[in-house]
């Protein structure tokens, strides 16, 4: 007896919306990290760390998931290998904000008091791009649910085009805060220093790797 | 012989009879039924009450062709019209084989179709039996051709209707409202397709002879009928337009729920007026060989309570597996939506009606196959598994030949027990 079910193989896009609200949770906490880094409260820090530590392993097993129920001769209405490199972009958001808190917690590394305000306001641009990325996966659904309908595709269009505007804001924010480093480096640790620019790099790259998995998903829709 | 054996054989082909289309309703059914119980739109209970009334509506009123051509059609029994026995034995024993071969290949898991095993079986011992003359071989080609071609059927017609149902509801400004303003028109396209396929000079068995104005004047009637009820239950949802397209599109989704409601009767009347012949056919021929005193040409009537007996078989199967098979296969089937599942199930009932209607003994499960195979290839599926396909492949290969080989077995076995 052939079985009906037999053809309808797991789908990927539910799973993929999974391990973005994941890796956005990987995100969310940042801006406390900071603050508590700020104040030198590291009991606090060390608290957070695990925590995003934690949901970065989450993030790490359904992104196995997706993979584990994805064969070659499967049939998806998208490309699936753009779909396993937007998988790969959003995974690697959540490597970095683990990233992140894993070096500075480790060297607990404190900024100059004047650059503090901006650190803050460039890592909350950095997060709101990642919103707005996971925005996209949701966004995609209803382009799934309309058989990839113009009016949806077209909505979808134009919220990838904000994140990627969005992403151009956070850099300004990056090079605002790297110039404005420049001018206070000679009173720090040298080492510091350095890392620090690391850290404004990775920061960068969490709103960067969020308006990469736009582009992928800009690629996934577009084939028609 | 005959008169002999007589009250034997006929209670050999009711058991026997039985035992098929109890196979049937255990198991086929259950791929007719499971996208809309997977879908949500219907439950298990009423799963089954539907496919109880509307398997054996579709037999009782659209089966007779079908059941015609496996009880006649493939067999010219006039070398042996002196030894009427060697069908009775022959008919016996296709249905015993087909009946045991889908026995052990679902015990197995294997892919077969009911459809290609009664078939099989009945060319089997004709072959052996009777002489390869007798097998009606340019009727065999026809239906083995719309084995292949079927399910294209049922995949391109989903195909067009997926299509469209996203050029004029999802992919528009107003979505709810469309759906709302639209679906009364696709439910008039159900009960419209399916009646007039099924009146179009169909109802001769039941002493109904309609003239072409008068099928297109009562399908109409029917199809309105049908949207008006569908109309009727959507209001009852009693839905305000949301305010996002994304509840929209879940809005749209309920509505479709409610109108597969008559797809999933379409698609049991569907099963019923092909699939039921592949038990009854046989068992019809058996009883009306024995009846007449060993008339082979067999110009007499569809007893009603054959249908009866293969309508019960049906019910008895799903009553003792058959539930237990929706529910997996519906557990299974949870990516197939509403707008998908009505959009497949219409085409895969429609496809197997005019089957039907043209006496044609197809495999619903693979056209259903192929009409999902069409939805998804309107971008309306996530992820489909494409290896069942291979399946339908093997399935021919398989079936045909073991169906025939065991019927030629019992056909021996028989023949040295009667003979």
């Amino acid at each position: 007896m052939i079985n009906i079910s037999s053809m309808f193989a797991k789908s990927p896009f539910k799973p993929l919306r999974d391990h973005m609200n994941k890796v956005v949770e990987c995100v969310v906490p940042l801006k406390e990290f900071f603050e508590a880094l700020n104040q030198r409260n590291f009991v606090k820090v060390v608290e957070i760390q695990q925590q995003i530590s934690l949901a970065e392993e989450e993030a790490d097993l359904i992104k196995n998931e997706v993979r584990n129920h994805l064969p070659r001769n499967i049939f998806m209405p998208i490309n699936r290998s753009d779909l396993l490199e937007m998988l790969d972009m959003q995974d690697t958001i959540a490597d970095v904000a683990q990233d992140i808190v894993e070096l500075l917690a480790l060297r607990r590394m404190s900024l100059p008091t004047e650059l503090r305000q901006d650190l803050i306001l460039f890592v909350e641009k950095a997060q709101s791009v990642c919103y707005m990325a996971q925005g996209l996966s949701e966004e995609f659904g209803d382009v799934l649910e309309s058989g990839f309908g113009r009016h949806e595709i077209k909505k979808l269009l134009a919220m990838i085009d904000q994140v990627s505007s969005a992403e151009t804001e956070a850099d300004d924010l990056e090079d605002a805060l790297v110039r404005r480093m420049f001018e206070v480096e000679d009173k720090m640790k040298p080492v510091d220093v350095m890392f620090w620019y690391e850290v404004f790099e990775w920061i960068g790259d969490l709103a960067d790797y969020s308006k990469k998995t736009g582009s992928r998903l800009r690629l996934m829709i577009a084939q028609n | 012989m005959l008169i002999e054996y007589g009250s034997v054989f006929i209670t050999l082909a009711i058991v026997f009879g039985l035992y098929m289309t109890w196979g049937i309703g255990a198991n086929d059914v259950a791929n007719a039924m499971g996208t809309s119980v997977g879908s949500g739109a219907i439950s298990i209970k009423q799963a089954i009450i539907i496919a109880a009334i509307f398997e054996f509506a579709g037999a009782f009123i659209a089966g007779g062709n079908v059941t015609r051509t496996i009880r006649k059609d493939i067999i010219d029994p006039t070398p042996i019209l002196g030894n009427p026995e060697i069908l009775v034995w022959g008919m016996l024993s296709a249905l015993l084989a087909a009946a045991l071969w889908l026995t052990v290949a679902s015990w197995m898991g294997w892919p077969v179709s009911t459809t290609h095993s009664i078939i099989g079986a009945i060319v089997g011992f004709a072959m052996v039996g009777i002489g390869m003359d007798a097998v009606n071989w340019p009727k065999i080609g026809t239906i083995v051709i719309s084995w292949v071609v079927s399910p294209m059927v049922g995949g391109t017609l989903a195909f067009l209707i997926m299509r469209s149902i996203q050029r004029f509801i999802l992919d528009t400004d107003t979505p709810f409202r469309n759906a709302l303003r639209y679906a009364p028109l696709y439910l008039f396209f159900v009960g419209f397709l399916i009646s007039l396929v099924t009146l179009f000079k169909g109802l001769k068995h039941l002493d109904i002879e309609l003239s072409i104005p008068q099928s297109f004047l009562v399908a109409i009637a029917f199809g309105s009928f049908i949207a008006l009820t569908g109309r009727f239950l959507i209001d009852r949802l009693k839905m305000k337009e949301a305010g996002s397209v994304h509840e929209q599109f879940s809005q749209i989704e309920r509505i479709f729920g409610v109108m597969m409601l008559f797809t999933a009767c379409a698609m049991a009347f569907a099963h019923g007026s092909n699939d039921v012949a592949n038990g009854i056919g046989p068992m019809a021929a058996v009883v009306s060989i024995v009846q007449s005193g060993g008339e082979l040409t067999q110009n007499s009537a569809l007893p009603i309570w054959i249908l009866i007996v293969g309508g019960c078989g049906i019910i008895l199967g799903l009553a003792t597996l058959g539930y237990r098979v929706i529910q997996t296969i519906g557990t299974k089937i949870t990516e197939l939506v509403p707008t998908r599942g009505f959009s497949a199930e219409l085409a895969a009932a429609a496809t197997v009606v005019l089957a039907s209607r043209t006496g044609i003994p197809v495999s619903t499960t693979h056209i259903a196959v192929g009409a999902v195979v069409g939805v998804g290839l309107a971008r309306g599926i996530g992820a489909l598994d494409l290896r069942v396909i291979g399946g339908i492949f093997m399935s021919w290969v398989i079936t045909l030949p073991v169906g025939a080989l065991l019927s030629i077995f019992f056909f021996f076995f028989f023949r040295g027990v009667f003979l």
